[in-house]
């Protein structure tokens, strides 16, 4: 301190205080930074009696400046490497500072970027939507959010625009007044692509599907027309051959009566096929089918079906075995539809078995089930086709084939009426040597069918 | 002679069925649809009604229902004519007082012995 004086207590002794920084020794030799405040004391004569030197410590405040500093640092490298574009916006708008990744998105320098408005750089529709987004920042002033995502097109310098992800938050000063937006903004122009094409062709499948279901709705309303149609002329040709048949008109000569029979086949045939489609529109309109509760004697069904087919059987020269269990089991369902299935397999395994072929009809329990089967020797399906055979309409390819006379309806309507039994269809076959085909239902257990009431086999 | 009323709009089968049960010693009158077929009804007091299901005008449904509203109809029996596909709304015949149904296409004998069977119960006492 010596040799100083003068320029220490100068302004002290002109009457002023004086505050100075200065660095201090301690006795052991470390340094520290003070602020001293020197005032001169006097008499009442005014004469210079002395001086009052205070001193503060200063290096609390020295190393809060420091890590000030250093936190600035990390908050500028952090700012300016950040591999995500961030901008700070003041409350009027413009633009305070932008990190070198926002300039690169957007293709503007930091000194245009400082002229512009931040709103500028925003790209929208009309000035309502502007003004929508601008509002949507509100929450945000009123301190209801802390920060808001929105996506948004962003103006490049270049005149072409990008989608932005925006993740923007609002810093205050201690009254919560607006000081700085800051904004995190994230290019999402590919995936903005990608979803936009992913919407349009889910749209363009959505349509195909649309049409497709629209084709069915037509064919099954085709279909159900033209059924309807044919039934009432059917319903005449019918009547009216029945009457020639009894003779009612008048006794037919043995010539006569063979071409009726020819045309009575024929118009029972177109019987059957209307039959038949009226019961696959059924089981495809999707409208609940009423449940039937008939107990059906499987064994006794199918006994009683393929006696009723014996005399074809025989006519084609096949040999008939069967093998039916005498207690098979109790079904619950539509006897008539049963009956239907179990002939329409027969009647199958007859047509496309070449004479002279043998025909095995089973009929067995098993665990829970009762399976009905119809092997035959015919000229099997070839195991391509063995997935198209419930098909409506399908037909095998081959020539022996199509000189059976047939619609290609029958194994759907099987299929459909076990399917609403709650059973299922199984197929077995190979070309050449022959089909079987096994029908598997539940089976009722014999307790309840003996002493169980109706309503509890529902 | 029992009178049968026969309620059918398409001609060919409404004259079938009207030839078929006049054979079988029936007095047989028609309608063409079903309005027509209960005006005839309260005209004539058939001993059994013949109903087609699908009828111009008024449906053999609402036809039944229309007849059994009659006090002077309570009892006379009614047979209808349904198509196949439609044999669940059958329930809803029997539920307004049809006694038989018959599907389409149908044997005019077998319609001819039904009605023989129904009319046969009628002259039981109930």
């Amino acid at each position: 301190m010596a040799g100083s004086d003068d320029v220490l207590f100068a302004a002290a002794r002109n009457g002023e205080a004086e505050t100075q920084e200065w660095t201090y020794v301690r006795k052991d030799g470390t340094r520290l930074p003070v602020v001293v405040t020197v005032s001169a004391m006097r008499a009442d004569d005014d004469a210079l009696r002395g001086y009052i030197c205070i001193a503060h410590d200063l290096s609390a405040q020295r190393l809060a400046e420091r890590r000030l500093a250093l936190s600035n640092e990390a908050f500028r490298k952090a700012f300016d490497s950040a591999p995500v574009a961030v901008v700070l916006t003041k409350t009027d708008m413009t633009c305070a500072h932008a990190n070198p990744a926002f300039c690169a998105m957007t293709g503007f320098d930091m000194r245009t970027l400082r002229t512009m408005s931040m709103l500028d750089l925003m790209v929208t529709a009309d000035d309502d939507e502007r003004e929508s987004r601008v509002n949507e920042y509100e929450p945000l002033v009123e301190g209801h959010a802390s920060a808001h995502h929105t996506e948004c097109r962003v103006r490049r310098a270049d005149g072409s625009s990008l989608w932005a992800m925006v993740h923007t938050s609002l810093v205050t000063d201690e009254d919560g007044e607006p000081v700085l937006w800051v904004s995190h903004l994230e290019d999402v122009t590919e995936r903005k692509a990608f979803e936009a094409a992913s919407r349009e062709s889910y749209a363009r499948k959505a349509e195909a599907l649309e049409r497709l279901a629209e084709i069915d709705r037509t064919k099954s309303e085709f279909v159900s027309m033209v059924s309807h149609e044919l039934r009432t002329p059917v319903t005449s040709i019918l009547g009216y051959l029945e009457l020639l048949a009894d003779g009612d008109f008048g006794e037919l000569g043995p010539r006569q009566r063979d071409a009726l029979l020819v045309v009575q086949q024929g118009a029972s045939r177109l019987e059957y096929l209307i039959a038949d489609l009226m019961t696959l529109r059924q089981f495809e309109s999707g409208t609940p089918l009423p449940r039937f509760e008939d107990k059906v004697d499987i064994s006794q069904l199918v006994q009683r079906v393929t006696t009723t087919l014996v005399p074809v059987i025989a006519r084609r020269h096949h040999s008939l075995a069967l093998e039916i269990e005498d207690d098979a089991g109790v079904v619950c369902g539509n006897e008539r539809q049963l009956e239907h299935v179990v002939s329409n397999l027969l009647t199958n395994a007859l047509k496309f078995t070449p004479e002279g072929g043998q025909i095995v009809v089973r009929a067995r329990k098993q665990e829970g089930e009762v399976v009905i089967s119809v092997r035959d020797t015919g000229v099997g399906i070839p195991t391509e086709d063995l997935s198209k055979v419930f098909t409506r309409f399908y037909r095998g390819g081959s020539e022996e084939v199509a000189k059976v006379p047939g619609t290609g309806l029958g194994l759907s309507i099987v299929k459909g009426i076990v399917k609403h039994h709650g059973g299922h269809v199984s197929l077995e076959s190979q070309v050449g040597a022959g089909t079987t085909v096994s029908v598997t239902l539940p089976r009722l257990e014999l307790e309840s069918v003996s002493a169980a009431p109706r309503r509890e086999l529902s | 002679m029992k009178k049968i009323l026969v309620v059918e709009d398409a001609e060919d089968i409404r004259e079938l069925v009207a030839f078929k049960l006049r054979g079988a010693g029936y007095d047989v009158y028609t309608a063409a649809d079903g309005e027509a077929g209960v005006a005839t009804a309260r005209s004539i007091h058939p001993d059994l009604v013949v109903l087609d299901w699908m009828m111009p005008r008024m449906n053999g449904l609402d036809a039944a229902a229309a007849i059994r509203a009659d006090e002077a109809f309570a009892e006379v029996p009614i047979i209808l004519l349904t198509a196949k596909g439609q044999e669940q709304d059958v329930q809803r015949g029997f539920s307004v007082g049809v006694d038989d149904y018959i599907v389409k296409p149908f044997s005019p004998r077998e319609l001819v012995s039904r009605v023989d069977a129904i009319l046969a119960r009628a002259r039981l006492p109930r």
